[in-house]
């Protein structure tokens, strides 16, 4: 598509998610910008499901590389997350920083459904984002409201 | 008595120096003389090398002997060249890599010229290898054959988790992923159920969750344990897929190779190798991302140096058997050596840093090697032996090989060894090693000694003469004249110290033709003449004259006491020579004796410091019994005397001067006076028999250049043993002397001659009734020798009857 056949863009929004594959996500969202000039704004949807498992008592996790298991407490729950996120934001930021663009970073709970609302709703927006986002209530919320969204595969 | 008075023993002026006259070859200059080698007189000395490089048998190695200069090195490596020529060279030698076990790299044998052939070979191979198979991996093929894998094994993956998931979702349990794992959650209506609401379910279906969710617990570990299995299966299908792209690169290429050396199976067999290399190694020659750290970077390049070839001999078809002298054989020019290199402080090493020494040159061939050198290089003679004895070059450290380096380096496989090692060392080096050196016997039975004179015959003067002038040409010096030449084979006979022969020794003889060309061309002859030639000699003779000049002039200042003139009892005039190398000269000395009553005892005053020799201690013990054998034998011999070299300060040797020792006895004895103006040299024997001496030119110009200095009266001569006269070859200024009769040389055969000479008093025979005449040496001699007898045996009588009392 040419530049000038290129649909007005004032907003890309990246959301990302625990499991997220940071650099492609960002690799996609660059295209956009650089050619739209749009603002660029991160948003880290914390998934509850985790919070509400490691609530059980019985609750598990099971390592991927050697199978072996353990408690998952909300103490777990809330470790991993806060290191996801830490090491999401840097990675994001950095990239920003190389490609010399500005980055607004937040965390939202996968159910702030209205703060997601303002963010595409207020102009032009597009959101990229993981494909296991399409599982999460935000996607629907998100189609329903109109806004396109570009799914990227792990 | 006059000195005129002793004709019968003088020594005729043509026997003083025997001339040399070319005149009858018609040759006016060297450049008309016909060519000549280094071989002559040396008939013996090239059978023997001969002998020793046909023969074909391990132990029968060569060793030359001779004295520096004598051209043996040359003379070895002709003759070896000359038989080298009519020899095959050998095969070409190669290192390659040993895939099974690259610490001990193998070798490849070819006929001549083919290594260097099959070292290209594989050079393109390479070449075309590190284009070929990168781009096979390249390849739109390759890669939708790897996807096509990749997929398969990924499908693989995840139909395991999706069948898990699908079964746990009918179940109502999510499974849900974490960063580093898996959580198995309950959910309802699709969504993860919290601590409160799974507390409103009933018992019942909390129980069957719980059941389920450990269950599948159970079934995903499994699944978990799986996956390596997976990823090895997925990594062994991409091998295969590499090693079927890699197979059809190298294929052609190795085929058409392996074609090419059908006829040598060893080979072959590596290539064989290196195909099956190529192919289980094939992911080594995809291109790789760089590292984060540089210097840690290997690009695919370098992987293919593992199939290079370090050649390490190689000879053309069409060359002769290789003859080798290495001027520096120290160990690793001998053995050879591996080479390392330094890689981030590091040492790396590989067969390609193997680097052969003079052992691998000459396989097949000569190799020829100065012993003393071999001898004082560090390990070089033990492994020389060790290689002899075990027919193959280990190329290895000497730490490796004495075992005193325990790192881990290459090993080499052995090189077989087919050579004949020419040895050229001093006579008593090959000596020496024959007493002590057990082995050595064994591996060098031909000894070649070399003549270091020959014979001066008309026929070999004229050969010599020729040889002469090859060297001149050789060396591209100016023409000799004839009398050059003539001067030259003169020089050569007074080098062998012998008027009947001629000095083989062509380092000096090449010295002297040097020389004298440097001497014409400095009053720009176009010919070096005979002036030339005495030049050389003489100015050679002042280069090395310090110590002679300083002798002689502490004689002429009185402050080495010799007499020349007047008589004295006791005393006579020794000669000595004194030997610098190529420079040797002659000065007197001056000898003294004592006699006085005694026990027989004849007193070497040199020995009893530790200045004597073991040969000059012999010649003068001989004296005592020269004179119990000669004198008053019904008597006991009952002096003491003591014999001196005056002035001597340093370590007398050689028996040269028992005549002039004995006669210094006799004359104190006899209380006769002896003449100062002659000198003595020559050893006696028990009998009185006067016997040859070595050095007897130098001893004769070293006492008449002293009375030269002093002025000739014509009474002045030297007197040596009769079968000396043969060794005469003096220089023209003495000879110019005794023919105007301003010096003598006399020779004797007898000590009573030389007794007579010196003192001037017949020494006197024995007559029918067995006594000497009346007022003779010999008789005053006898008489004094009984007088102390009678003395001693008052003496003895006296001593008793004190006793007695």
């Amino acid at each position: 598509m040419k530049k000038s056949e290129q649909p007005r863009i004032d907003r890309v929004v990246i959301a990302i998610t625990e499991l997220a594959p940071v650099h492609r996500i960002w690799g996609e969202a660059l295209q956009f910008v650089e050619e739209t000039r749009a603002e660029l704004h991160a948003v880290f949807i914390e998934d509850e499901r985790w919070h509400r498992a490691a609530s059980l008592p019985f609750t598990r996790e099971i390592s991927r590389v050697s199978g072996v298991d353990a408690d998952f407490t909300l103490q777990r729950a809330i470790e991993v997350h806060r290191a996801v996120i830490d090491r999401a934001q840097r990675q994001l930021q950095q990239l920003a920083s190389e490609a010399k663009h500005e980055l607004a970073f937040e965390v939202l709970p996968e159910t702030d459904q209205k703060r997601i609302r303002d963010l595409v709703v207020d102009g032009e927006c597009i959101v990229i984002a993981p494909a296991v986002l399409a599982d999460q209530p935000l996607f629907t919320e998100l189609q329903e409201l109109g806004c396109r969204v570009v799914l990227i595969h792990e | 008595m006059n000195i005129g008075a002793f004709r019968e023993f003088e020594v005729s002026t043509d026997q003083l120096r025997k001339t040399c006259d070319l005149q009858a070859g018609g040759f006016r200059t060297s450049a008309e003389f016909p060519a000549e080698t280094g071989r002559l007189g040396q008939r013996r000395a090239i059978d023997a090398i001969r002998f020793g490089i046909q023969i074909r048998d391990d132990g029968h190695n060569v060793f030359v002997l001779g004295p520096a200069g004598s051209n043996r090195h040359g003379l070895a490596e002709e003759l070896a060249k000359e038989r080298a020529a009519s020899e095959s060279p050998p095969g070409d030698w190669c290192y390659v890599n040993n895939f099974a076990d690259p610490e001990r790299p193998q070798h490849l044998h070819f006929p001549p010229g083919r290594g260097r052939k099959f070292r290209k070979d594989l050079l393109d191979l390479i070449g075309d290898l590190r284009v070929a198979i990168p781009a096979a991996f390249e390849s739109d093929d390759y890669r939708a054959q790897l996807k096509a894998v990749e997929e398969k094994t990924q499908k693989e993956v995840e139909a395991h988790a999706k069948s898990l998931e699908d079964r746990a979702r009918a179940e109502n349990i999510a499974v849900l992923q974490t960063p580093t794992g898996y959580v198995l959650a309950p959910i309802r209506d699709g969504k993860v159920i919290d601590e409160k609401e799974f507390a409103k379910r009933p018992v019942e279906e909390r129980k069957e969750t719980q059941e389920s969710i450990e269950r599948l617990s159970e079934e995903l570990q499994s699944h978990i344990e799986q996956i390596p299995k997976l990823q090895k299966r997925h990594r062994e299908r991409v091998k295969a897929l590499n090693r079927e792209f890699t197979e059809h690169a190298v294929g052609v290429s190795l085929s058409d190779l392996m074609e090419k050396y059908l006829e040598l199976p060893a080979v072959v067999a590596y290539l064989e190798d290196v195909r099956s290399d190529i192919i289980e190694n094939a992911d080594s020659f995809q291109a790789q991302e760089r590292p984060s750290l540089p210097f840690l970077h290997r690009d695919a390049s370098q992987a293919f140096s593992q199939y290079e070839v370090n050649l390490i001999v190689s000879h053309d078809e069409d060359a002769a058997a290789p003859v080798i002298f290495e001027p520096n054989p120290h160990y690793t020019n001998i053995i050879g050596k591996i080479e390392h290199r330094a890689e981030m402080g590091a040492l790396f090493t590989d067969f390609r840093m193997i680097r052969p020494g003079a052992l691998l040159a000459a396989n097949g061939g000569y190799l020829i090697l100065d012993m003393h050198r071999v001898l004082t290089r560090p390990f070089v003679w033990e492994a020389l032996k060790q290689a002899l004895f075990a027919k193959q070059v280990r190329i290895e450290s000497p730490g490796e090989a004495y075992g005193f380096v325990g790192t881990t380096s290459l090993q080499p496989e052995p090189v077989p060894l087919d050579i004949k090692v020419i040895l050229v060392g001093e006579r008593w080096l090959y000596h020496l090693l024959a007493i002590y050196d057990s082995e050595f016997n064994d591996l060098f039975k031909v000894a070649a000694d070399l003549d270091d004179d020959l014979e001066r015959t008309s026929d070999n003067v004229e050969a010599f003469a020729s040889l002469i002038a090859s060297r001149i040409r050789d060396k591209g010096l100016l023409p000799f004249s004839l009398d050059a030449m003539q001067k030259i084979v003169e020089q050569r006979a007074r080098r062998a110290d012998d008027s009947e022969r001629l000095s083989m020794h062509m380092g000096s003889l090449e010295d002297l033709l040097t020389q004298a060309d440097f001497w014409a061309r400095q009053h720009d002859a176009q010919t070096v003449d005979a002036n030339d030639v005495t030049r050389a000699i003489d100015e050679m003779a002042r280069r090395l004259g310090r110590m002679r000049t300083r002798i002689i002039d502490a004689i002429r200042r009185d402050t080495l006491l010799i007499d020349t003139d007047g008589a004295c009892t006791g005393q006579v005039n020794g000669l000595s020579v004194t030997d610098l190398g190529e420079f040797r000269f002659g000065h007197p000395v001056r000898i003294t004796a004592t006699t006085r009553i005694g026990s027989g005892r004849v007193v070497d005053i040199e020995r009893e410091v530790e200045l004597g020799g073991p040969i000059h201690s012999k010649g003068v013990m001989i004296l005592a019994a020269a004179l119990s054998s000669r004198y008053a034998r019904e008597v006991p011999l009952s002096l003491h005397a003591n014999i001196v070299f005056e002035q001597s300060y340093g370590g007398v040797e050689g028996d040269s001067a028992s005549v002039a020792e004995l006669c210094a006895l006799l004359s104190s004895l006899a209380d006769v006076p002896i003449r100062q103006n002659l000198a003595i040299t020559g050893s006696t024997d028990q009998l009185g028999r006067i016997q040859v001496i070595g050095g007897v030119n130098e001893k004769i110009e070293g006492f008449f250049d002293l009375c030269k200095e002093r002025g000739l009266d014509g009474n002045h001569g030297v007197i040596i043993p009769r079968d000396n006269v043969k060794h005469l070859m003096l220089r023209e200024d003495v000879v110019a002397a005794v023919e105007r009769e301003q010096f003598n040389i006399f020779a004797v055969k007898r000590v009573d001659e030389a007794l007579t000479l010196l003192t001037g008093v017949e020494a006197g025979q024995r007559d029918d009734a067995g006594e000497f005449p009346e007022d003779s040496v010999n008789a005053r001699v006898e008489k004094q020798l009984i007088r102390y007898a009678g003395l001693r045996k008052t003496f003895a009588e006296g001593s008793k009857g004190d006793e007695k009392k």
